[in-house]
């Protein structure tokens, strides 16, 4: 193989350079994407997470059930679901919104689950202390409670960005504009294979060190103090 | 709400569809067993290269692992199946989503071996040296069928995901579950082959990731009981 026919192929700089403000234009939608996303998604975790701490038997029949589902399916059946089979009942939903809504449903399960496994984290006994000082219940929830959760729950919370980054890039099935579709039109239209490999370069430059975060991260909740 | 019924739980057009889905499945089947057997082989293979090479060498492993956990698997497929072809490596769409994932694969299996390893107690190297083990000894007997115990749980929830992945394959058109769903679904002019795609899914998944949570929580049990 030759080095200059790869150099030609993957790493061509003035491709790179002209295709590189639709790529970040993609970039823009990507980060939009899992923006909106997350906020969503840790919102309805956050309910759910709570829901269940109330141990109303029913409630929490109904959020183990949707946890477990979303857990197991693959995120593009549901997107695929909303966005080529409710058009059959007559409900029709942009691209951005049939993504939005089939990420928020996956990662509310997951972001839920990495909640409540927090919340029960912090021992009992520190409710009880702050009571005991005079806290109020809310302000034991904020002064007390989440601090020490957040804790716990970073490591797991940031692996979920992760997934759901990489999840965005499902959206070019419905032809969102983001990261890898804008990649694949330039590739399309150049027929060179460069902006392929400068995305991907894009993804890791924004994800490689999110995973290096979370081994930084769940080293720091096993040490002590 | 009939309209719903008609148009997604339509009795007669799931059972229409059977041929779409057993193919789908088959293929399902196909490039789930395969990218599993090839992740772990390769993984594994990582792991002990990766042990037997010094810093400045040992990084491009490094770099292998983590850049390949941290790339989106459809972004993987896209590069693999779109990409290649202009250096003449030409895959068809199956080994395109095998390759893809088996590579991705790999790099988790990769860190998986390499926490197991680090796993099992350094005590347990010295008693073994203490008792006059040698190197290989050592290894065949205490080492590695303890990581192998350690790497067991977290080994079987990557292959669910892997299972899980074969969905992505739709994107560059691999005709599994999904990809059959839709092509029925243009045919009957009716959504109700995704759902049944959907609901063949869970019932594939759901007992899968179950039982690795199982696994992983009697592990757990069994590592608390074993430090007491």
């Amino acid at each position: 193989m030759r080095l200059d026919l790869l150099i030609d192929i993957f790493f061509n700089w003035p491709l790179w350079v002209s295709s590189f403000p639709a790529l970040l234009s993609g970039l823009k939608i990507t980060f939009l994407l899992t923006g909106v996303t997350l906020v969503f998604a840790m919102a309805v975790g956050l309910l759910i997470a709570l829901a269940r701490h109330t141990r109303i038997r029913l409630l929490n029949w109904l959020f183990v059930a949707y946890v477990d589902t979303f857990r197991a399916l693959p995120s593009l059946v549901l997107l695929v679901l909303i966005y080529f089979g409710l058009p059959f009942v007559g409900v029709k939903l942009d691209p951005y919104t049939s993504t939005i809504i089939a990420l928020t449903v996956f990662n509310a399960a997951f972001i839920s689950e990495v909640f409540r496994s927090g919340l029960q984290a912090v021992d009992r006994g520190q409710v009880e202390a702050a009571r005991a000082l005079g806290l109020t219940g809310s302000a034991t929830m904020w002064f007390v409670v989440f601090p020490q959760a957040s804790r716990i729950v970073l490591p797991p919370l940031t692996s979920n960005v992760i997934g759901l980054v990489k999840d965005t890039a499902l959206a070019s099935v419905v032809a969102v504009p983001e990261l890898l579709r804008e990649a694949r039109i330039v590739q399309s239209i150049i027929l060179n294979p460069s902006p392929l490999m400068l995305a991907s370069l894009m993804y890791l430059a924004i994800l490689v060190p999110l995973v290096r975060l979370v081994g930084v991260l769940e080293q720091r909740v096993h040490r002590p103090g | 709400m009939s309209d719903v019924v008609h148009n997604f739980f339509n009795l007669s057009v799931a059972l229409d569809i059977g041929p779409f889905v057993l193919s789908g499945l088959r293929m399902m089947l196909y490039v789930s067993l395969a990218s599993i057997v090839l992740a772990v082989t390769l993984g594994l293979l990582v792991t002990i290269v990766r042990r037997s090479l010094r810093p400045p060498l040992s990084w491009i492993l490094i770099a292998y692992v983590d850049g390949l956990r941290a790339m989106p698997p459809v972004m993987l497929i896209v590069l693999v199946y779109f990409a290649l072809p202009f250096l003449g490596v030409n895959f068809s769409i199956p080994s395109a989503v095998i390759a893809s994932l088996a590579l991705q694969g790999s790099a988790y299996a990769a860190e998986i071996f390499r926490g197991a390893l680090e796993g099992v107690p350094v005590g347990q190297r010295d008693a073994a040296g203490a008792l006059g083990f040698t190197s290989i000894q050592m290894w065949r007997h205490v080492i590695v069928p303890q990581a192998f115990r350690i790497a067991i749980p977290p080994l079987t929830s990557e292959a669910v995901s892997l299972v899980k992945l074969t969905s992505v394959g739709f994107v560059i058109g691999l005709p599994e579950l999904l990809g059959e769903a839709r092509l029925a679904q243009d045919l009957t002019n009716n959504s109700t082959p995704l759902v049944v795609a959907a609901a063949i899914y869970l019932a594939i998944l759901l007992p899968l990731s179950r039982f690795s949570a199982l696994l992983e929580f009697r592990m757990q049990r069994g590592l608390v009981r074993a430090r007491r």
